[in-house]
């Protein structure tokens, strides 16, 4: 493992087709008479098809980081690219728009919605683009038969386990085709078996062409990745 | 050991309230005004359909006795028997001690000032001692006193008037006093405060020289029960009285049936019926004022399951905790009650001396024991329905689920969401039956407001005189005082013509009579018709330009045998079958005693009785010469340009200066004719209207507490739909469309609970179908714009949900 740096650039990954490229980002927070920085000067750049891991101890700006690389948080200095749309120059709306056409999510706790069977959490993502009801209905099907859990499409979140819960969140993450998954320790609650069947299938994803960014604390998730990003305090400390 | 146990668990709720005041404030506030306002009402109603008049050791067994016909919309108070059924439940009644009658008069007092009226009343002898009441000063009226009207020689009057008028002289008993142009002598002062029935002055006693008519139904009478009797027991005697009456003076008794009632019944008519409404108007704002304080409890309860939780785990009972949470409703209650009696004390006075008319004396609206004993009871029921089904829903809880995970398992239950939606979809259909309600009273009192009375009341001044002394006993001698006083009244500036009359439009009725149209006419034929009696230049006054023919001249106004007559439109129409009936005879009267008169003009209809209190009769107005009725109790109308205010100063000047035994009394505008026999519906057009008001914000309240919860509670899944793209217009949505189920089906519920208020209302609405879509339409789109109202605050919370923030929550 290359030593620690605070800050190191990465030129030859200029060179590749890049999906997303950080200039400076940083994000903070006011507090008192001065401000609390929770990312400082990221420059990094992620090409198409990677599979890339976030790491870094507990505070270090991860879970941050990847909000807004999902533009769920658009309050942020320096620039942040996205298939060539300079996305903190968006309007809001714009850079919704942008969100649900490229990027899925998935969240450490799952996050489906208890009152919804498993049908209706994968249909979610898709009422909200302008879909007619046949088309999401065949799309979901589709998902459903991938992930083999079509004998559980009626049934609720309730009703199962933590494995087959999170199963379902990366289906639905997946289901509206984004070009880009974000994943928040999506092994975070799950027994080690489970974890590897989610990893296993993150990296059929990403050989089927999904660039994928997780965020994770196990060495061993990183591995199913081809590059891990090391944050610390804030700073970039690495990417290898 | 219990006591010491109840006083603990008071304790503990005050305790438990005080650690959020302000959430106990608005409890306490909203259980006041709901308190307040019905025990408010209870005291008003109270007095009108359960008071018993204080009539000493004889309360509670007088009753009345009346003579109703099927034709006639009579109300009690205007159902007065004949001769001959008075003197037949005198004799025959049994269970009955004593039947008295009074007839209520108004006489013309002698004094300095020149004449002045006093309501009075002819009073058979036992009747003071029916109602238990004794002279203060003097003696009652007795069998010697009494004679036919206008030959009495003995009098008693009231305390009030022996204080206004004589000054409280102490040689007043035995003084004789010039009453109708008589002197009569005192005999005895009534106690301070007796006025009866309702604001009499004097009374002096009647026994008929001659039998009066038959057919003159003017005797109200009352009777006093034997111990152990009741109404109903008198009036399963009346039947067959009435069918021996009907078969022997078919003539004048058929189809009359006499009937018995609680004595205060006769006096308060149709206002019972909207009293009734009244009160259930109130007891439904107080229930939706229950359901926001259940539902306030039932959110109170989520953030209190881990106390809960520890507390059966510690070894509580459910029946130990449904009591805390009861004590804790219950201080809420008390509180609010005291606060909320305070209120209705206040209340209650400024709301009665509001009343145009003047209650009868016996009539008391206090704030009393019964009162207090209604708020109490409502007290505890609304302890039991605000208090436990949220003590017992909040009771029942898994320590082992609450205590891991208190707040989110059960914030998320359905059981806690179905019960504070379903205090809210109750919530939502009880104001919709309170707004229809209100809507149909206020469009009722303004069809009232706006009919037409067939006059043109502005610039329109009326009067009431009484005609007293023997001089003006000929008809034609009360023709020509009223002529000088009208050419005097004339003569003023600013006056446009004055005219007598015997009926003031839209308040008086005039006598009924059956109208043959010819000679070979039967009975079934004759049309019935309202006699008035009018001078030369009445219609001129009163803004009814004639339609056909002429006016009365001066010559016949004056004429007792005068032949002329004059028809309201609606009379000719029945009369005329479509040809002119100017020239025509009628006749009034049966059989042999037909009066033929010659029709000489046709008038636009004017409405005689009070809106709401039409008979068939209302509008078919046969005038006849004054002369020819000749009656002492006569209307005066004024047509005046611009105000009437400086005439007015002037008129009693005026009636003395045209004849001293002219009595000027009950001067006022036709506006005010207007507003004195509305003022009922007004009253309540206007309570009702208070009432919808406030069930349309506590419903609101109610919905907007519940809006909010649903937002907070969803937060998390808002977050997570923002996440996955829903914009701001689809969160908004499930917002708005949960607004929009509760309301709905508060509407749909409402709809009935409304259609039976109609119902109930139906009686009392004028001029508006209780059923009709237009005030359901209405009502039900002001709920829906409080439903959006309400959703504005809840949806901008929910569309400014960070997702961020949201999905860390988790």
């Amino acid at each position: 493992m290359k030593p620690e740096r605070p800050f190191i650039k990465n030129p030859g990954d200029l060179k590749r087709t890049h999906m997303i490229e950080l200039r400076n980002l940083e994000k903070s927070y006011p507090l008192a008479a001065g401000r609390v920085y929770v990312l400082r000067n990221i420059s990094l750049s992620i090409a198409e098809g990677e599979f890339v891991s976030i790491m870094g101890p507990s505070g270090a700006g991860k879970s941050t980081l990847l909000h807004i690389l999902g533009m769920h948080d658009g309050d942020f200095t320096g620039d942040y690219e996205f298939r060539a749309e300079i996305v903190n120059k968006l309007k809001p709306r714009d850079r919704q728009e942008l969100q649900k056409g490229n990027i899925g999510f998935v969240f450490q706790s799952f996050h489906l919605l208890d009152d919804l069977t498993v049908y209706e959490n994968l249909e979610l993502p898709l009422s909200y683009r302008d879909l007619k009801k046949g088309e999401r209905q065949a799309i979901v099907g589709d998902v459903l038969d991938k992930f083999n859990i079509v004998g559980k499409k009626d049934l609720y979140p309730a009703q199962l386990s933590g494995g087959q819960q999170q199963l379902v969140g990366v289906a639905r993450a997946i289901v509206a085709k984004p070009k880009l998954i974000l994943a928040d320790e999506p092994t975070g609650n799950l027994h080690s078996d489970q974890g590897r069947e989610i990893m296993e299938l993150f990296k059929k994803l990403n050989e089927e062409g999904s660039t994928i960014i997780q965020v994770t604390h196990s060495e061993t998730n990183a591995t199913y990745g081809n590059r891990v990003i090391r944050l610390k305090d804030g700073w970039l400390a690495a990417t290898n | 050991m219990k006591v010491n146990r109840m006083v603990g668990e008071v304790r503990s709720a005050a305790r438990g309230l005080g650690r959020n005041p302000r959430l106990a404030s608005i409890m306490v506030l909203t259980l006041a005004l709901g308190l307040g306002a019905n025990t408010t009402i209870f005291s008003l109603v109270k007095s009108v359909l359960f008071a018993e008049a204080d009539f000493g050791r004889n309360t509670g067994r007088v009753i009345s006795l009346h003579s109703m016909h099927p034709t006639r919309a009579q109300q009690l108070d205007d159902a007065e028997l004949s001769w001959p059924e008075f003197e037949a439940v005198r004799s025959a009644l049994q269970g009955v001690e004593q039947v008295e009658g009074f007839v209520e008069r108004n006489f013309t007092l002698s004094v300095e000032e020149g004449a002045v009226r006093a309501n009075g009343a002819s009073v058979t002898p036992g009747l003071f001692s029916l109602i238990d009441a004794k002279p203060a000063l003097g003696r009652a009226l007795n069998d010697s006193d009494a004679s036919d009207f206008g030959f009495e020689s003995s009098v008693v009057i009231s305390h009030a008037l022996w204080q206004r008028q004589y000054g409280s002289d102490p040689h007043m008993i035995g003084r004789r006093i010039p009453v109708n142009g008589r002197g009569l002598e005192v005999v005895g002062i009534m106690p301070r405060g007796f006025a009866f029935p309702e604001h009499q002055e004097l009374w002096v006693a009647y026994k008929p020289g001659t039998a009066p008519a038959n057919a003159a139904r003017f005797m109200t009478a009352l009777g006093l029960l034997a111990p152990g009797e009741d109404v109903a027991s008198v009036s399963r005697q009346l039947e067959p009285l009435s069918l021996d009456l009907d078969r022997r003076l078919k003539e004048t008794q058929l189809d009359y049936r006499m009937q018995a009632a609680r004595f205060p019944n006769s006096f308060v008519g149709g206002t019972a019926q909207a009293m009734s409404a009244l009160l259930l108007a109130v007891v439904m704002v107080l229930l939706i004022a229950c359901a926001n304080l259940a539902g306030l409890l039932v959110a109170r309860s989520v953030d209190r399951r881990r106390e809960m939780a520890l507390k059966i785990a510690l070894g509580a009972s459910r029946g130990t905790l449904i009591r805390e949470l009861l004590a804790e409703v219950f201080l809420l209650s008390v509180v609010g009650a005291g606060l909320g009696f305070v209120l209705a004390s206040f209340a209650v006075p400024r709301l009665v001396s509001s009343f145009p008319e003047v209650p009868p004396y016996w009539m008391r609206f206090e704030v009393d024991q019964a009162a207090f004993g209604y708020c109490l009871g409502l007290t505890f029921l609304t302890t039991l329905i605000a208090g436990l089904l949220p003590a017992w829903r909040s009771s029942s809880i898994d320590p082992g689920v609450d205590l891991k995970d208190a707040g989110r398992a059960v914030s998320r239950s359905p059981r806690t969401r179905r019960l504070q939606e379903g205090i809210v979809v109750g919530q939502v259909a009880a104001c919709l039956a309170l707004v229809v309600a209100a809507e149909l009273m206020i469009q009722s009192f303004n069809n009232l407001q706006n009919a037409d009375a067939g006059v043109r009341e502005e610039g329109l001044l009326t009067a009431r005189l009484y005609l007293s002394g023997n001089e003006v006993d000929a008809p034609q001698a009360k023709a020509r005082a009223l002529a000088t006083l009208m050419d005097g009244i004339a003569s003023r500036p600013g006056v446009v013509r004055a005219a007598a009359t015997t009926a003031i439009p839209a308040d008086d009725g005039g006598s009924t009579v059956l109208l043959a149209k010819d000679a070979g006419a039967s009975i079934q034929d004759a049309v019935p018709a309202t006699v008035v009696g009018a001078s030369d230049g009445l219609f001129e006054a009163m803004g009814a330009s004639l339609l056909r023919g002429r006016d009365f001249t001066r010559a016949e106004f004056e004429d007792p045998e005068s032949v002329s007559v004059i028809v309201s439109a609606s009379l000719a129409t029945s009369i005329g079958a479509g040809g002119d009936v100017v020239g025509r005879s009628v006749a009034a009267g049966t059989g042999s005693a037909l009066q033929w008169r010659t029709i000489v003009g046709v008038v636009p209809d004017v409405q005689y009785e009070e809106f709401g209190e039409e008979t068939r009769a209302a509008r078919r107005a046969l005038y006849v010469p004054f002369a020819r009725l000749g009656s002492r109790t006569v209307a005066l109308m004024v047509r005046t340009k611009g105000t009437s205010e400086p005439l007015i100063a002037e008129l009693r000047a005026l009636a003395r200066a045209a004849h001293p035994g002219i009595a000027l009394f009950g001067v006022r505008t036709m506006e005010q004719v207007r507003i004195s026999t509305t003022w009922e519906q007004r009253f309540f057009a206007r309570i009702m209207g208070l009432f919808a008001v406030a069930a349309m914000v506590l419903a609101g309240i109610g919905l907007y507490g519940l809006l909010l919860q649903f937002v907070a509670a969803r937060t998390h899944e808002i977050g997570v739909r923002r996440a996955l793209g829903a914009t701001g217009r689809a969160i908004a949505t499930l917002v708005v469309a949960r607004a929009g189920s509760i309301t709905g089906l508060g509407l749909a519920a409402g709809g009935l609970l409304g259609m039976a208020a109609a119902r109930g209302l139906a009686s009392l609405l004028y001029g508006v179908t209780a059923l009709n879509p237009a005030t359901f339409a209405t009502a039900a789109g002001s709920v829906v714009i409080l439903t959006l109202t309400c959703a504005w605050i809840p949806v901008r919370r929910a569309t400014r949900v960070d997702p961020i923030v949201a999905l860390r929550q988790e």
